[in-house]
């Protein structure tokens, strides 16, 4: 135990004096890493936001940049793999990253978000809607741009009981990974503090058939009076279901989180409606002039617009960073912290943003909520539940 | 008594695409004993198959566009391109080799499939719609009888009992019966041995691209990895049924379905998230009570 001790804060102790080295040596610039995936399946959740930091590092630099410095940008590819992540994130830092962007979900960013943590240095995962991505999983120099999962399912609850009318719902849960079960743990907290979740059931995302769910949940609308579904699940799985769902005659609504945003999956599900999901952002016809233009910038930039409202995070989270960064007058994590834990419904292109020192995600903004028809995605109503999320609820502890 | 006659065509459904991918693993077992865990990944180049093969989001049909008729063979025939391509490249050189080795070298054949999958089309899961008027279902009663699972079921028998005819009746099932009961003598009278394994070959990739059809309008989703639950499942089916008979493939691959199905749907909530640990244990269970599997094949009683 002792050697590991040594041995983890010898190495530290290089990946320090290794950051600060080449930092010195770019003294005239400040360096954003991004150790984020390029390659393997998280490419499809790392790429476009990365793509949006770029756009914002360009657009910020045409201004003038940083403390009056110029950006400058490293990156490496995680390839997917945890090791990789590690090793992205710790030769970034030895090349003078002074903001570490990680990937978008907390198991495959953190080993980067680690090592940035080691060195004393700012990360932001590009999308992780665990509130582990921050104070108590990595540390307190790790944030996340983007809201918990469990605010994903409480606005949904919350909007379909006021909004909706919904009194009885019932839940279906992919079990294949943890997000899916946060944003149902959220929206039973807030749904079922008004109305009634009648019952709850659980799938793999590759299943290849939900036969015996829907048999459930058909009994269960037809003898309880279900009135609405939520699903908890991701893609590929959750396009599946939905189309089984729609296929065994099941016309109820359904409610969802984030991660099914966009429209690129619809075909799997023909003539959908009566499908309502949260967002931040909508690629395609967002009423905010200063999203537009971002999305117009974006365009012009990569050739099209972002597929998903992924990419726009990172966009309002690099802004708080660099107000916080100007008036600390440094990089240095901890003050630049100590700003951004200032952040109380702090106005971003996207909304208000806070932060404390306990949490690094959002737990209570406006979600814009958007439903589906026609194969088209459109915006409903901004909706903000208003409420604070109980730890419990949204840690996961016991039986959430 | 309404809720476990639904529950048993739930298991149907279920049972019958295991049971058709258990038969193609099932199958080289006999021949090669080969663990074929790329098979999975054969049926993931067939759904992929229906697509333009590009990096774009939305995924456009192409194949999927055909006429059935013309539909099937061209992604039958690709799948048996990919299978046959495996087997020269990766399973000829490795012929003399233990079926631990082979078995590894299907490993590397299902990574290197689905890392190839990732190149060509990107890595977000993509959506199709195909075949949706199957999507429909039949209401008796109070029952309600999914239309593609009945089709699966029919595809099922129909395809196993296609394939055993082949094997008792023609010229080149029985060759491959003779090399799967004794490789070496099959040789020493005559049978070429890469022609038949090329042909096992070919018929497993028929067997998954049925699967890949099949799914595919199931669930309407493409991802690199659908394969491998399917693959895993029908490993341990054809464990179960015992391992090297194509019958017991398929009652292998009906009962897995059949424990997934009923556990789903009688475990109390709290458990039904350990519902594979549960099946896992009853295939223990059963694999105590009968080693060699509930149809133990003739040609491999000695060797388990």
């Amino acid at each position: 135990m002792k050697i590991r001790f040594l041995m983890a804060a010898l190495l530290s102790g290089v990946a320090t004096l290794a950051g600060t080295f080449s930092a010195q040596a770019k003294e005239d610039s400040v360096t954003i890493g991004m150790a984020v995936a390029m390659s393997g399946w998280m490419e499809a959740y790392d790429g476009e936001a990365t793509k949006m930091a770029q756009l914002w590092i360009e657009k910020t630099n045409a201004d003038g940049g940083v403390l009056g410095k110029q950006i400058a940008t490293v990156s490496a590819d995680t390839k997917t793999d945890r090791v990789e992540g590690a090793k992205a994130g710790q030769s970034l830092i030895q090349q003078g990253a002074n903001l570490l962007l990680v990937s978008a979900d907390y198991d495959y960013g953190a080993p980067a978000a680690l090592q940035a943590q080691k060195a004393g240095i700012i990360s932001a995962f590009l999308g992780a809607a665990d509130p582990k991505a921050g104070v108590l999983g990595v540390g307190p120099f790790a944030f996340t741009t983007i809201a918990a999962a469990q605010l994903e399912g409480a606005t949904m609850g919350d909007w379909g009981f006021e909004k909706k009318g919904f009194r009885k719902g019932y839940e279906l849960i992919d079990e294949s990974i943890e997000y899916n079960k946060s944003i149902c743990a959220g929206y039973k907290w807030a749904f079922a503090a008004k109305g009634e979740v009648i019952g709850a059931d659980t799938f793999k995302g590759l299943d290849p058939v939900i036969s015996s769910q829907i048999t459930r949940m058909t009994d269960a609308i037809r003898t309880k009076g279900v009135d609405h579904i939520m699903l908890c699940s991701t893609n590929p799985g959750a396009a599946s279901a939905l189309r089984q769902i729609r296929a065994a005659g099941i016309t109820l609504p359904v409610l969802s989180g984030t991660a099914m945003d966009g429209t690129y999956w619809l075909n799997a599900v023909p003539n959908l409606k009566d499908f309502y999901l949260p967002v931040q952002a909508l690629p395609a016809g967002d009423a905010r002039p200063a999203v537009e233009e971002i999305t117009k910038a974006y365009t012009a930039k990569f050739g099209k617009p972002p597929t998903t409202q992924y990419a726009y995070p990172i966009y309002a989270w690099l802004d708080l960073w660099k107000a916080a960064v100007e008036k600390a007058g440094t990089t240095d994590a901890k003050p630049v912290v100590a700003e951004l834990e200032k952040a109380k419904d702090a106005p971003t292109v996207l909304g208000p943003r806070s932060f404390t020192n306990k949490l690094h995600i959002q737990t209570d903004i406006p979600l814009l909520i958007t439903s589906f028809a026609g194969d088209k995605q459109s915006f409903v109503e901004e909706w903000r539940v208003g409420k604070t999320i109980p730890d419990p609820v949204l840690y996961r502890l016991a039986g959430n | 008594m309404i809720g476990l006659l639904q529950n048993l065509i739930d298991a149907l459904s279920l049972g019958s695409i295991y049971a058709l991918t258990a038969l193609g693993i099932g199958l080289l077992f006999g021949i090669l004993r080969l663990i074929n865990f790329a098979h999975g990944d054969f049926i993931t180049i067939g759904a992929y198959a229906l697509i333009v093969p590009s990096a774009d989001v939305t995924a456009r049909m192409l194949i999927g566009d055909f006429n059935i008729a013309l539909m099937l063979p061209a992604i039958a025939l690709i799948v048996i391109v990919a299978a046959l391509l495996t087997d020269a490249l990766v399973f000829r050189p490795l012929r003399r080799s233990s079926p631990p080795t082979l078995m590894i070298g299907s490993f590397a054949v299902s990574y290197i499939i689905q890392n190839a999958v990732l190149m060509m089309y990107g890595s977000r899961p993509k959506a199709i719609n195909l075949w949706s008027d199957a999507n429909t279902q039949v209401i008796i009663g109070d029952l309600r009888v999914p239309m593609l699972q009945v089709i699966t079921l029919v595809v099922t028998l129909a395809l196993m009992a296609g394939l055993s005819v082949f094997l008792k009746k023609s010229r080149y099932g029985v060759q491959m019966r003779a090399a799967a009961e004794d490789f070496r003598m099959a040789q020493y009278l005559g049978v070429r041995g890469n022609f038949v394994i090329g042909l096992a070959f070919a018929i497993s990739g028929i067997l998954a691209s049925a699967v890949a059809l099949l799914y595919v309008t199931q669930s309407g989703s493409l991802s690199h990895t659908m394969g491998v639950p399917l693959a895993l499942f029908a490993f341990v089916a054809v464990v179960i049924g015992g391992m090297g008979s194509l019958v017991g493939a398929v009652v292998g691959g009906f009962l897995v379905g059949f424990i997934v199905t009923m556990l789903q749907a009688y475990l109390p909530p709290d458990l039904r998230a350990f519902r594979d640990a549960f099946a896992f244990a009853f295939v223990i269970l059963v694999l105590l009570v009968r080693p060699a599997g509930l149809v133990p094949a003739r040609n491999t009683v000695e060797r388990v």
